[in-house]
Formats: structure tokens, sequence, C-alpha cells
């Protein structure tokens, strides 16, 4: 799928795993100190205590790992998100609308921008950067003059556009000149 | 009935009227500095451009919109605070329109309270003919970085000096050339930001009420700002 030139790119931050960053490594200090006592007063039920208390950790450190390490690339017809188990590419017919929600919360905000898709799924992207601009580029029609995302889809070449307008692509001047 | 100490009634008395003397306080002093900034109401702007009020209330302060009693109140449910004001005329030969719209609608629960916000502010000259689209934005603005709004990927202008303080998206060079000529007329408003937006008929400069371009700071240069842009309508769509 062609999807022209990037546009922006949004990769995930390290902030947008909150106080599951905190908690994982309270899990895992726990994890060391008991596997370090347990070894040393060979107590095995204390070494097994460490065990899970880093198992706890690792669990607890998905969620962010996952938005931290997450980027997001628009280009002209399109989006492609790469997250650490796979990427997802969508081109712009297939969109349907983007929002940015801001959730205020106790455990703090949270920024996440709903990519609603014409099938009906959607793509719900959280802790990345510029959120309100990856949105807006998201939402957005094609610009008006430039072959649309439907009339790509298959990767054919964009086909010349804009005879009414009086202009090839990349060959517009200045009125006068 | 004297046993009860003294205080049980007299510190509600004085939470109370120290609560409403901040809430008049804080009437007081968005109303002195409505006065202040008299010439952002929307009436005094209008004159100011040469335009006319279309829509909305001509004592609407855009720096000041707490000055206005629904912003003040705040949305209920059901009840939104809906602020739109719209100006129009063409001052400088091309058609020019500066739009503001605010709304904010609250919906709560058990649970959650869902507040939804809209906000637009710019001022828009339309071209004679179609243009390619295109957007300039400050590289460097304060409070964080300006939100590109159409996919269009970036450009050199052929001209160091805007590329290093713009950043142009365009399919089109001859647009991103043409920016860098105009960008030497926005530099008044650099402090506080430029997001231009060429969306193929209209060129708008976009402003916000919390983030750059802060809409006070352009706005004090509004009759400047609609100088530039009727100009680079017309070099754009002759």
């Amino acid at each position: 799928m062609d999807l022209g030139q990037r546009v922006s790119s949004h990769r995930g931050t390290f902030g947008a795993g909150g106080w599951l960053w905190y908690l994982a490594i309270i899990f895992l200090v726990s994890g060391v100190v008991s596997l370090v006592k347990g070894a040393a007063a060979g107590d095995s039920g204390q070494m097994l205590t460490g065990v899970l208390a880093f198992g706890a950790s690792a669990v607890v450190a998905i969620v962010p790992l996952l938005r931290w390490r997450q980027a997001v690339d628009v280009f002209e017809r399109g989006f492609v998100w790469k997250r650490l188990y796979g990427e997802q590419q969508v081109s712009r017919a297939e969109i349907r609308n983007a929002t940015m929600t801001t959730h205020h919360t106790r455990q703090g905000t949270r920024v996440e921008v709903n990519v609603e898709l014409q099938n009906g799924k959607s793509c719900t992207i959280v802790g990345v950067e510029q959120p309100e601009q990856l949105a807006n580029l998201l939402r957005a029609a094609p610009p008006s003059g430039y072959p649309s995302a439907a009339a790509n889809v298959g990767g054919a070449a964009p086909a010349p556009v804009n005879s009414a307008q009086g202009w090839a692509p990349g060959g517009w001047k200045p009125p006068g000149n | 009935m004297n046993q009860i100490p003294i205080q049980v009634f007299l510190l509600p008395v004085i939470a109370i009227v120290a609560v409403a003397y901040m809430l008049w306080s804080r009437k007081r002093i968005g109303q002195a500095q409505d006065q202040q900034f008299s010439s952002y109401r929307a009436g005094e702007l209008a004159q100011r451009l040469g335009l006319q009020l279309v829509a909305g209330d001509p004592n609407f302060n855009l720096f000041i919109r707490n000055a206005n009693v629904d912003v003040q109140r705040g949305p209920s449910d059901g009840k939104p605070v809906h602020i739109e004001i719209r100006m129009q005329g063409a001052p400088n030969g091309v058609p020019l329109e500066l739009v503001y719209l605010y709304r904010v609608e609250r919906e709560s629960d058990f649970t959650t309270i869902t507040w939804r916000t809209w906000f637009d502010c710019r001022m828009s000259a339309q071209a004679a003919r179609p243009f390619p689209p295109f957007e300039l934005i400050s590289r460097s603005a304060p409070l964080g970085p300006i939100a590109q709004t159409q996919p269009l990927p970036p450009l050199s202008t052929g001209n160091a000096s805007a590329d290093a303080t713009y950043l142009v998206a365009s399919a089109e060079p001859g647009v991103a050339q043409l920016l860098g000529q105009a960008a030497a007329g926005f530099a008044p408003f650099a402090n506080s930001g430029v997001h231009l937006v060429g969306d193929g008929q209209k060129v708008s400069f976009v402003m916000k009420q919390d983030k750059a371009p802060l809409l006070a700071n352009a706005l004090y240069y509004a009759e400047n700002m609609s100088q530039q842009l009727s100009e680079l309508a017309r070099r754009l769509g002759g």
C-alpha cells in the first residue's frame, strides 16, 4: 500500500505509563530484596515471594512498555501504528473519524486518540507525543487537489490532478508568473 | 446552648462571607480586565478591522472571555455554553472574515463528568482562485508545539531564514517558495507563534485561547494580520 510521503511522526512517551511504572518498580525492588534476603538466609519461601514479585513487576510493566515503545507515522494517505507486537497500516479511505479525549482521573491524566474505522473497528492510541496534531491529521480529509485515498487503494500511482484548477502536480506557479 | 462555643456559629458565617467576597472580587476583576482590554470586544474589533459583525454579541471580549455571564456560569447538563462571533468585510480589497467559536458541553453521571469542548478562532482571507493547500507553523512557540492540521509533507522554502523559523508543509514547491518570501511579513507575530492554514480557497491565521499562537497576542496586531493575510491571498489566488 503506497501511503505517500511521511507527514508527521508520533512516538510513545515514557510518562504515558504513569503510576504503573511506579508500581512496577516497587514490585521489582521488592523482588530483588526478597530474593537476596531469601538466598542469604536460605529461606525458599522468601525466595518464592521474590520470584512472584518479579512476575508481578513484569505483568504491571506490560501496559507502560507498550505505550512507551510505540510510534505512529502519519503519511499523506494513511498511517502506520507500530507496536512491540507488530504494526498496523491503515489507509485514509479506511478512516471514518478521529477524536482526542483527555481523561482526568485520580490516577492522573490520560490523553487518548480514538480512530474509528469504516469497518466498525477502532484504534485507541494512548500516550503519544502531540496527540492533538495526530487527531487533526487523521481526521483531515485528503487535501483538495490530491488523489483521494479511495482512488489510491491498491497502490496505483497518483493520477494527474487539478486539471480543472490549472496546474499539474508539482507545477503550480503564482498567478501572473 | 451556653455550652456550644461561639466559633461553631461564627466560622460558617465567615466562610460564607469569604466565598461571597471571592466571587464578587472575581467578577470585579473580570469587569476591570474587560474594560482594560476593550479593544478585544467583538464590536470594537470589527471596527478596528473595518469589518461588519454579522453574528454574535458585540460586547463579548475575545481575550477576557470570563467577563461573559454564560462563560462565567459554565455549562450544565443539557445546557451548553455556546459563543459564536463572526465578522466579515473586505477592508483590503479581499474578502476577510474573523470567526470565533467556543462551545462547551457537559454530561455527568454517577461516576464521570464528560466535557466536550470546541474552540476555533481564525482570521481568513478568501483568494480569487483556488491554490494548492499548505500550512505554515512556527518551529518554536511558547506553550508547546503548534499542532499541524493538514496531512501535507514538509517542504523547503528556499529561504534559509524562513526555513529556520517556520515549518512549511505543502505538496507544491511553488507555494513553499512564495511562503518563504511572504513569511517576513508575519515577523511581528513571531513571539506568540504563527499558524497559517491554506485550504485551497482561503488563507487563515489560526489562533488558540491557551496555546500558541495565543489569541490575545496575535489579535494585538489584528490590523497587521488582516493586511498580511489579504496580501498573501492575493499572491496565491490573483
